[in-house]
């Protein structure tokens, strides 16, 4: 089935008007994904977000862009993209599922289709899944990363190494992990699926410093791999770790700039009309317009069959000022009431952790300068 | 211009060792949780910083504001004794008033808490009434230990300096978003006062101008701390097989930061100077440093925090807790564009 996009669009936004208000969280919805929250209503946003994930799938428009034959619809992942931007209007909470199914999700079904348990287990809401990819010395060089993943002789395989950064560890069943089978250098590299429950694999919350913890350290000492964990060929991980990083420039979504609540907050101090303030809120929404533009353009190249390509890192680079842009926005606005700690000065301290998430600015730049204008290379 | 005289190179030397040594004892995430530890505490008493402010005979003869404001500068690199800019202030307060000795002797005891609607956010309700004063004190840093408040009060011929009794205040610790500098709010009902005395809106004038590079030198240290870890990490971490100090990016980076960090220590200096020596143009020096610094500290802790990377996002780093100063100290002079505009129009 291949919908015309504008009506399948719209019936989306029509399901979901009907559907989304159920189970979107209560309370005010959160000013960055790095607002502190307690544990237990962490657990409840996980819960709810499963069970939301079930109940898009169980009415198809779980997993729009999969093959039939695994669960989906067969469409493009441009409509994924048309989804989840409608999705965005609602509070549902899909931020912990967000590497699950934005990022995990298209690289199985990429790279190992075969592994149907895993990729039900996604599109169900069963399982959420953390992305192991950086190393305390690999970040930006992440092809420096060392952790180890040693064939057995029955097969199986052995993992010792440590990783850091990895968002939602502390809540995953599964784990997508970068790992070297070989040689120093992009070309030893393997990519596999783990429990995270296996012994031999413990996890240290780390605090960020808006005081949130969305992310962890996961250390693996000897952790068993069944013979089939790999996800793509052996020796191939390189390839299977940038088709996630394409999917996760599809992932920059404007909806991490809060104008509505910027907007709201502005009003509440009588300040909407004030010349100044009206025309730092206008700023603002115009950059979540042209994010939105931009992000149909990647769209629109994925429709035609190609990648989201090196100009996600223009969107990238684009979202990560623009958030910062919010946050002195807000810091002017709320004055000297920023010097309580709140979800104000929360949001004023978020925009760090998506400068870095997915990669720095200078990575994003270099990545432009590199492939798409295509100038020598820094000596 | 302004040279660093003897004196003023010791008190930087033994702030120095005071912040080393803290450093070296604990964490500045420990420290944030519990405050200067006793040792830190007393060698910070033992060198009688405020002293130097003394009037050692009639007038001021003491050191004046250089020797307390290099202290200041110095305590914010470390971000030790969160107290002592507030100190400074309530004490520098109390002078230009010209109080009776005991009283002095009272403010110094300290820690004493600062307030003055308009100059400092959150104290833009309190009312005096006879020799009480009333009303909710939204921000007071050092406010949960102070056993006294020097209070600016301005009226129609300037202003009153008051000493309030903080015997019967109802404090509340404050969630602040700067980790190293506690806060409280206050609740005055009929609080006893004591008039220090008045000020003409000239001295009034001057001593704003004292408050405000105060708090600038306070950015200062602030910035200096933050620049020096960002160029540590950019030499010792690794990247592609490289320093990444040797990326352009990273290189560009830190040198914008060192000239932040440069025309602060200039103008900061210089508005020092004119408030000691009384300058002409002490006001809009000290509007200049004020805005000047505060703008560039918030930028040199951002910078720092991205040279960083992902570790500059956490508590593992201690570079956030120098962007909650610097983000802190802006918002609570209310905010850079007050002052930019008063330098303008006065
Ligand atoms: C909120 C958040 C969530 C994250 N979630 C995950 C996750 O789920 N899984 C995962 O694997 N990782 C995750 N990360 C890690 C993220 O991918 C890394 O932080 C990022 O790749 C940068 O690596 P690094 O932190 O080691 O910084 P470094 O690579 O050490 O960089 C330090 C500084 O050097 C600069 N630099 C490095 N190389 C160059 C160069 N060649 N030219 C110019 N400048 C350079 C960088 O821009 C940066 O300013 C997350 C990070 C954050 C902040």
């Amino acid at each position: 089935m291949t919908g015309e996009p504008a009506a399948l669009r719209a019936e989306a936004a029509a399901w979901l008007r009907e559907h989304a208000p159920r189970f979107a969280a209560d309370g005010p919805a959160p000013l960055s994904p790095f607002e502190v929250v307690d544990e237990a209503r962490e657990r409840e946003l996980v819960e709810l977000a499963r069970r939301w994930q079930r109940h898009k799938f169980e009415a198809g428009w779980g997993a729009l862009s999969l093959p039939t034959t695994l669960g989906g619809r067969g469409l493009s992942r441009a409509d994924d993209v048309m989804f989840t931007d409608e999705e965005s209007r609602y509070h549902v909470p899909t931020h912990v599922l967000e590497v699950t199914t934005r990022m995990v999700l298209p690289t199985l079904v990429h790279w190992s289709p075969e592994k149907r348990t895993s990729i039900e287990g996604i599109i169900s809401g069963r399982e959420v899944w953390c992305q192991l990819f950086s190393e305390p010395d690999a970040g930006s060089d992440l092809a420096a990363l060392r952790t180890r993943a040693t064939r057995q002789r029955d097969g199986t395989w052995t993992v010792t190494g440590q990783k850091v950064w990895t968002s939602w560890a502390h809540l995953a069943q599964r784990g997508y992990l970068l790992a070297r089978t070989g040689a120093d250098g992009h070309g030893g590299l393997t990519a596999f699926e783990l429990d995270m429950a296996a012994p031999g694999v413990s996890i240290r919350r780390i605090r960020q410093m808006t005081g949130a913890s969305t992310f962890n350290e996961v250390f693996l000492d000897q952790v068993s791999l069944p013979v089939d964990a790999p996800i793509g060929p052996v020796g191939q991980g390189w390839a299977v770790a940038m088709t996630t990083l394409m999917n996760e420039r599809l992932a920059v979504g404007a909806d991490q700039i809060p104008y509505d609540e910027l907007r709201a907050e502005a009003a509440r101090r009588g300040r909407l009309h004030q010349p100044d303030v009206a025309a730092g809120l206008g700023a603002i929404r115009a950059r979540r317009i042209v994010l939105e533009q931009l992000r149909q353009q990647m769209v629109q190249s994925v429709r035609r069959g190609g990648d989201p390509g090196p100009e996600g890192s223009a969107a990238k680079l684009f979202l990560a000022e623009s958030v910062l842009e919010a946050a002195r926005f807000a810091r002017w606005l709320i004055g000297p009431d920023i010097v309580v700690d709140d979800r104000w000065s929360q949001f004023a301290l978020a925009w760090p952790g998506i400068k870095n998430a997915g990669g720095t600015d200078e990575v994003q730049k270099t990545i432009i300068a590199n492939r798409i204008l295509g100038l020598p290379k820094e000596g | 211009m302004h040279a660093d005289d003897d004196v003023e190179h010791q008190i930087r030397a033994e702030l120095s060792r005071v912040v080393e040594s803290a450093r070296s004892r604990r964490s500045l995430r420990e420290r944030t949780e519990g405050g200067d530890d006793d040792a830190t505490r007393r060698q910070l008493s033992e060198l009688g910083i405020l002293d130097a402010m003394l009037p050692d005979g009639p007038g001021l003869a003491g050191g004046g504001l250089r020797h307390v404001l290099a202290a200041v500068e110095e305590a914010a690199v470390g971000l030790v004794a969160p107290d002592l800019l507030v100190s400074t202030l309530a004490l520098w307060t109390g002078l230009a008033a010209q109080p009776r000795p005991g009283e002095l002797r009272q403010i110094l005891l300290g820690p004493t808490a600062v307030a003055w609607p308009g100059v400092l956010a959150g104290a833009e309700s309190v009312r005096q009434a006879d020799r009480s004063v009333t009303g909710r004190l939204g921000y007071v840093p050092a406010g949960l230990s102070a056993q006294h408040l020097v209070l600016v009060l301005p009226d129609a011929s300037g202003a009153v300096v008051c000493l309030v009794t903080l015997d019967n205040a109802r404090r509340e610790a404050l969630p602040v978003l700067d980790l190293s500098r506690p806060a409280a709010v206050l609740e005055l009902r009929s609080a006893h006062t004591r008039e220090l005395g008045c000020l003409s809106p000239a001295e009034l004038t001057r001593l704003r101008a004292a408050w405000l590079v105060a708090i600038a030198a306070d950015c200062l240290g602030g910035m200096r701390a933050a620049h020096d870890a960002a160029v540590g990490y950019a030499r010792q971490r690794i990247a592609f097989g490289r320093s990444i100090g040797s990326f352009q990016a990273v290189r560009h980076r830190c040198a914008d930061m060192f000239v932040d960090v440069e025309t602060t220590r200039a103008v900061v200096r210089g508005a020092i100077d004119a408030v000691d020596e009384g300058g002409e143009d002490v006001d809009a020096l000290a509007l200049a440093a004020a805005s000047h610094a505060m703008e560039v500290f918030s930028r040199v802790a951002e910078s720092s925090i991205l040279v960083h990377g992902a570790l500059g996002f956490t508590y593992e780093c201690d570079a956030h807790f120098y962007l909650r100063r610097s983000y802190s100290n802006a918002a609570a002079t209310g905010g850079v564009d007050r002052l930019r505009a008063e330098l303008a129009i006065g």
